[in-house]
């Protein structure tokens, strides 16, 4: 087996989804900073600092406050995310998770494409990482906690690991300054010493911990069960006022679903978000994809059609992000030789149509046995949309013969001018379309005329003896 | 130099030489006499403009052979029609009504959009549309732009009132009637000159 740590130095901050340029720190209950981002760092502030100093150093400086449950479940939803990278995940709290890579790098054609992938997708969502491979899984987390290690070669990682310090070792801090005061300074010269005398003088832990660092198949880490369904939520730093404001933090959600629906070979086809508001106010939006999909980036796109549509009732706290049960995704092979110009399937694009003109806007046409015309032209609705086939399947054997009907049908007849009407010659009829007398009744006698330009109309005349257009031959 | 000389070295075209174009780029109109003027049929990835007065001249007879070809995979999408498509019309032609999606829209600003996400996205073998005489010409080419990226056709119903405006279209056509049948003139077309009004054999009303 071999694993990857991803250890996150500045999650406790970066889980607000600030943008990274401003300085930020973390302040403990103290009131003194315990960690702050690169960018505060630069201008001076450290950790043990207090508020004053920082506030002095960097004015402009963000103060945050972060939660263990908070870190915790942030943490959780960086696991789901890595679920499209590996099979076994385990979460390493308070920042750290183990993947097991041995048996993905085939999949991703080699360590370095992995790596390259696995950046990437932190970077688009604001995360910033460590990344530490290593034969045994205690041994990569500890090295990811100090630097990033990508060395491939067994012999070399091994020396890497010797050379940790002591107190990078992450054992109690009364039993490392022990060690220290022995005149050991690292991991190397601890494994140098007979087991059975360290034991004797540091105790079995000590024993433990480093078989767990050193000794390949010692003890797997737990690995991390997901949970059956998808509901995560996210607080946010800042209060957002624009619709569009929102993608960024539904972004680290729906990737994480994508990785929780890799993991299950699930798609979805209906998300649920609950935006919390103030003064308690609570929007719901729902976004369906016609197909279901786990793709993130499809997924954000639906999203952000809906958004721009959507007006925001109240500046948002925080959302939520809940999947429908998903469905099983169809594996499907990427052929070599499909035409490049087949990206997007229909149902994407009817359900990007939909994000944005609305549920009801695009529609298939349907046909139901009705002698009424208007009633024969149906739409068929978003939900009736499976039953389609069946409709069409059996309307073929049900088709009326020898009935003339013109390609459009005038959604509201409209008046023929008694002057026209002497100009028309009359090709056919008429044809009594009568009844319909349990819900508003008909009696109307059609002809099928040409106009004097060649046109060629659907017309009627009521009971009344008056004249209407009602459709065009087009 | 002369004229021969710069044909051999390939730098003069010939209009009426075939340009060489693949019979798979090509979807027939399934109408022989009209192929026949098209060079074999309408080039795909193209956008067709289709100028007449009023509804009810074939111009949707004209169509039933691209529209037979739709499948519930491959649909046609209807942007904003005038009037409503009768279904029933359709299944005596012999054409599925469960592959015309129909798609409303609420503004301008919008009708354009969706044609543009249909003709993008490829999956759809030909997007019908209706635009007034308003549409300008940034917007054409936009739409010109879609069709060549998704491969599909375009079809654009204006009025013939914008017959004299120029239009990056690729197709130009005309479509009038009179008592005797439907007559098409193709005021633009690739790889030739524009052509005159010559009848079409659609089928029969009745």
């Amino acid at each position: 087996m071999r694993w990857l740590s991803i250890h996150f130095p500045w999650l406790a901050l970066e889980l607000h989804g600030l943008p990274r340029e401003t300085p930020q720190a973390l302040l403990d209950s103290r009131q003194r900073i315990l960690l702050g981002n690169p960018v505060a760092e630069a201008e001076g502030v450290k950790a043990g600092q207090a508020l004053a100093t920082a506030l002095a150093l960097s004015p402009e400086l963000t103060l945050l406050e972060t939660d263990e449950a908070r870190l915790r479940q942030s943490l959780e939803q960086l696991a789901l995310w890595a679920g499209g990278f590996s099979a076994r995940i385990s979460v390493c709290p308070p920042r750290s998770l183990l993947l097991e890579i041995a048996s993905m790098l085939h999949y991703f054609g080699g360590l370095e494409t992995l790596l390259d992938q696995l950046s990437a997708s932190l970077e688009r969502n604001g995360y910033s990482a460590r990344m530490a491979v290593g034969e045994t899984a205690r041994g990569a987390e500890l090295l990811a906690r100090v630097q990033s290690c990508t060395e491939a070669d067994p012999q070399r990682w091994w020396a890497r690991l010797h050379s940790l310090e002591i107190g990078q070792l992450a054992l109690p801090v009364k039993q490392s300054e022990q060690l220290r005061g022995v005149g050991l300074r690292t991991l190397g010269d601890l494994l140098k010493l007979p087991r059975i005398e360290l034991a004797q003088r540091f105790g079995q832990s000590l024993l433990r911990e480093l078989e767990k660092i050193v000794e390949p198949g010692a003890a797997l880490p737990e690995p991390f069960i997901p949970p059956e369904r998808f509901r995560q939520k996210v607080e946010l730093a800042a209060e957002i006022i624009h619709s569009q404001g929102l993608l960024f933090p539904l972004r680290r959600l729906l990737e994480a679903l994508e990785g929780f629906l890799h993991i299950r070979q699930q798609k979805v086809s209906l998300l649920h978000i609950a935006l919390y508001q103030r003064e308690g106010v609570e929007q719901q939006l729902t976004i369906g994809h016609a197909a279901g999909t786990a793709s993130a980036a499809h997924w954000l796109e639906l999203c952000r059609l809906q958004l721009e549509r959507e007006k925001l009732k109240a500046p948002v706290l925080a959302l939520q992000l809940e999947a429908e049960e998903g469905q099983g995704q169809k594996a499907h092979n990427a052929d070599l030789f499909a035409p490049a110009q087949a990206q997007t399937t229909p149902a994407e694009l009817i359900s990007r149509l939909r994000s944005r003109l609305g549920a009801e806007s695009v529609q298939p046409l349907g046909w139901c046995a009705d002698h009424r015309p208007e009633r024969a032209n149906t739409l068929l609705g978003v939900t009736a949309e499976k039953t389609a086939g069946k409709t069409a399947a059996g309307g073929g054997s049900l088709l009326p013969v020898g009935l003339v009907r013109p390609g459009w049908l005038l959604s509201r007849p409209q008046r023929l001018a008694p002057s026209d009407q002497r100009t028309l010659h009359w090709l056919r009829g008429p044809e009594r379309i009568s009844s319909g007398w349990w819900d508003g009744p008909v009696t109307r006698d059609y002809y099928v005329a040409r106009w004097p330009d060649g046109r060629c109309g659907w017309v009627f005349r009521d009971s009344s003896g008056g004249w209407f257009i009602h459709g065009w031959f087009g | 130099m002369a004229l021969v000389q710069l044909m051999e070295q390939g730098q003069l075209w010939r209009g009426t030489q075939d340009a060489g174009i693949q019979a798979e780029a090509l979807e027939s109109s399934g109408y022989p006499e009209l192929d026949a003027r098209l060079g074999g049929g309408w080039l795909k990835g193209q956008l067709i403009e289709l100028l007449q007065s009023g509804e009810g001249r074939g111009e949707l007879r004209l169509l039933w052979p691209l529209l037979r070809r739709a499948e519930p995979e491959r649909p046609v999408f209807w942007i904003d029609p005038p009037h409503q498509p009768c279904a029933l019309s359709f299944l005596q032609a012999d054409i599925r009504p469960e592959s015309q999606q129909l798609v409303r829209t609420h503004s301008m600003k919008e009708r354009l959009w969706a044609i543009e996400q249909a003709l993008k996205s490829g999956c759809a073998p030909l997007v019908l549309s209706w635009l007034g005489e308003q549409v300008t010409t940034p917007a054409l080419r936009r739409l010109q732009l879609a069709a060549q990226t998704g491969g599909g056709l375009g079809l654009i119903m204006r009025p013939d009132s914008v017959r004299s405006q120029s239009s990056p279209a690729a197709y130009r056509l005309h479509l009038d009637s009179s008592d005797k049948g439907a007559e098409v003139a193709l005021l633009k077309r690739r790889g030739g000159w524009p052509l005159p009004a010559a009848a079409v054999d659609l089928p029969a009303v009745i």
